[in-house]
């Protein structure tokens, strides 16, 4: 037994050596996913006094808010490097930083960002790239050497160089509360007042080529939909049916818009050609339907129904006409936005008598809760899929807050005067 | 009335008892046979998942053969124990005596130390490496229990190397279940890590970079100091990694 035992012991030794004659391969199928540690160090300002901007930081603004980079502060920093031949790469790596960013700013009527990026620990120039645009733009000059950064090292491309809407409402004690539509930069900077009212501003939404905003204002004294043109502040009332006018919802394509009307009774999905104007009506169905989102390829809408006795997503397929429900997990789930893929989709998702926002995987059709908080509402999410944004309540104040799609990741846009409700993430600007 | 009522039931029974004890046997049998069988498989599958030590050892059983022919050169292939012989040819003297003890890394050098102290001509070489290969055949039983601790000893190494760069791996957001990225690693002794490469790439450069900076970031692995120089370049000298998430979410 023994020499059979040895024997069949050397038949595998054998085997093995002819067949895995090969090195050693050690597999590694996990991952801690920390994030990256990158410095951005401040740019070199070739101009005449001091830089208008400081662009490091609003690039290491962006990477951090991100949560997939963890920026090395200035304090630690062991040079100021600003071209190649400065940067020496055992100063980073003593810190133990992954990624440098180094850079140059000038003016010469225009603003002209020139950025490289190394990777300390293999010693190579990963990218290098210059970006131009107006002086007043730098911010967002800024942002979109974040954007390039964040593709080359994630291999996702980056959201920084995107804007936020958002409602604000200021409280007049004893009067009428005070409306403001607002603009900003995806960091919460730059708030540009689009639109002052003292009646409610609701539901504000984008056009998929990002030039346009739609809304919903009670300026007179019932609610309308609006359409306004970013560059020219041009506005065009859509709707001024009697009963509800809500939920704007830009298709895909542009052409068409989504709503909620309740002319012909209940709340009701329809669509109205925005040339023509003409309307179409979607769900026809006692129960309340509100809320449409577009799938990212136009066949299909999600919306929101309580036909079920409580409210859970459904999706209506336009080319058949047949709705199924989407949503099982849960008494209470709201207000659907789908990310670009396609796949994941946010929601207002009640548990244990708190509103949470939820992400719904359409393959897997798995619940993930991403928020603690217990009053969230009105998720939007980055056109790149890596963050929601959504309204939340802070210290009695409503404020803005974010979350990665992986819930590992979240933080609070500066706060605002008065409360501040209903984001919306702007899709892709334009490159 | 009752009792006769049970009576009845129990007769079958008895005669079912041996039947079944019957079959039971046959399977218990069987069973043991096929046990017996697998397990003696499985001794070897269970060596299987440390390949790399397993062809190391083989690789120690063909550099014994070669050696009687090449013996005048095959000085600088070897481990320790070669050198040791090469060096009485010039001086055939009593050195050869002092050196091997200081050698006392292979067990057979040891053994064979009583023949070799009075002269060695390259003919008894050829013999005592002969002597060697037959040893080694001999020790078959021994040597195959020294490979499985071998075996296991670069098995830890091994995951040790695995846990190592797991705790370094930052895998970025475009990274997806089941891509796979195939890295040429090259250690020195010291267990530093001096070069990493890309032999197949999973298509996405960001997660390629991040696998290399994984390693880039473990530096090294100064616990495969404590392995025999052997089992360092046969299996730790040159590897490769497989970078294949399998616990991210989609």
């Amino acid at each position: 037994m023994k020499w059979l035992t040895v024997l069949a012991l050397k038949l595998a030794l054998l085997m093995i050596s002819l067949g895995a004659r090969a090195e050693l391969t050690i597999e590694i199928t996990q991952g801690m996913d920390n994030p990256t540690a990158i410095a951005v160090v401040p740019f070199a300002w070739q101009g005449p006094g001091s830089a208008p901007t400081d662009i490091a930081s609003v690039i290491d603004g962006d990477l951090n808010r991100s949560g997939q980079f963890l920026p090395v502060s200035r304090s630690d920093m062991l040079g100021l490097p600003s071209v190649q031949s400065e940067v020496y790469y055992r100063d980073w790596r003593a810190i133990d930083t992954e990624y440098l960013v180094i850079g140059r700013v000038s003016v010469a009527g225009q603003m002209r960002i020139e950025y490289e990026l190394f990777d300390v620990l293999r010693q190579t120039k990963v990218h290098a790239g210059v970006v131009t645009g107006a002086v007043s733009e730098a911010r967002m000059l800024a942002h979109q050497v974040s954007d390039a950064i964040y593709e080359k090292l994630t291999g996702i491309r980056g959201a920084f160089a995107t804007r936020l809407l958002y409602v604000s409402v200021t409280r007049v004690p004893g009067g009428n509360d005070y409306f403001r539509l607002t603009l900003a930069d995806s960091d919460g900077a730059r708030p540009i007042v689009l639109l002052e009212s003292r009646e409610p501003v609701m539901a504000p939404t984008w056009s998929p080529d990002g030039r346009q905003i739609a809304y919903v204002s009670f300026e007179s004294s019932r609610p309308a939909i609006y359409r306004q043109d970013l560059a020219t502040g041009q506005r065009e009332q859509l709707t001024n049916f009697k009963g509800l006018n809500s939920s704007p919802s830009w298709s895909p394509d542009g052409n068409t818009m989504a709503m909620v009307l309740s002319k012909d009774g209940s709340p009701d999905i329809y669509l109205m050609n925005l040339a023509s104007k003409r309307l179409t009506r979607v769900t026809r169905h006692y129960a309340i339907d509100t809320e449409p989102a577009w799938m990212p390829d136009g066949k299909s809408l999600l919306f929101t129904s309580d036909r079920g006795g409580r409210p859970q997503i459904y999706r209506y397929n336009l080319a058949s006409g047949s709705t199924e429900r989407v949503t099982f997990e849960g008494t209470y789930n709201a207000r659907a936005r789908v990310a670009q893929d396609g796949r994941n989709v946010v929601m207002v998702h009640q548990q244990n008598g708190a509103f949470h926002i939820a992400l719904l995987d359409l393959v897997s059709e798995r619940l993930h809760v991403l928020t603690a908080t217990d009053l969230d509402e009105s998720p939007s999410i980055a056109p790149n899929g890596s963050m929601v944004l959504y309204a939340t309540k802070y210290a009695e104040q409503g404020i803005l807050a974010a979350v990665s799609v992986d819930g590992g990741v979240k933080f609070r846009l500066p706060a605002r005067e008065g409360d501040v409700r209903e984001p919306a993430w702007s899709p892709y600007m334009g490159r | 009335m009752s009792s006769s009522i049970y009576a009845k039931p129990t007769a079958p029974r008895i005669i079912l008892r041996p039947a079944l004890v019957s079959i039971l046997l046959h399977v218990l049998i069987i069973y043991l046979m096929t046990v017996n069988w697998s397990g003696s498989e499985r001794e070897i599958v269970r060596i299987k998942p440390a390949p790399k030590v397993i062809n190391a050892r083989l690789v120690d059983v063909s550099e014994f053969r070669p050696k009687p022919k090449p013996k005048p050169k095959a000085a600088p292939k070897a481990k320790t124990k070669p050198v040791v012989k090469a060096k009485p040819k010039p001086k055939p003297k009593p050195k050869p005596v002092v050196k091997p003890k200081a050698a006392p890394k292979p067990k057979p050098v040891v053994k064979e130390q009583a023949k070799p102290e009075p002269r060695i001509t390259e003919q008894e070489l050829a013999a005592i490496a002969r002597a060697d290969l037959a040893r080694a055949v001999a020790e078959e039983e021994q040597a195959a229990e020294a490979t499985a601790t071998a075996a296991e000893m670069a098995a830890s190494y091994a995951s040790l190397i695995q846990q190592t760069v797991i705790n370094y791996w930052s895998r970025p957001p475009s990274a997806r279940n089941g891509m796979e990225a195939l890295l040429a690693i090259q250690l020195i002794p010291t267990g530093e890590v001096v070069s990493v490469s890309v032999l197949k790439s999973s298509g996405n450069t960001a997660f390629d970079r991040s696998a290399m900076n994984a390693v880039e970031k473990a530096g090294s692995f100064p616990e495969l100091q404590q392995l025999p120089a052997g089992e360092f370049e046969k299996t730790f000298r040159r590897f490769r990694l497989l970078f294949r998430p399998e616990d991210l979410r989609y």
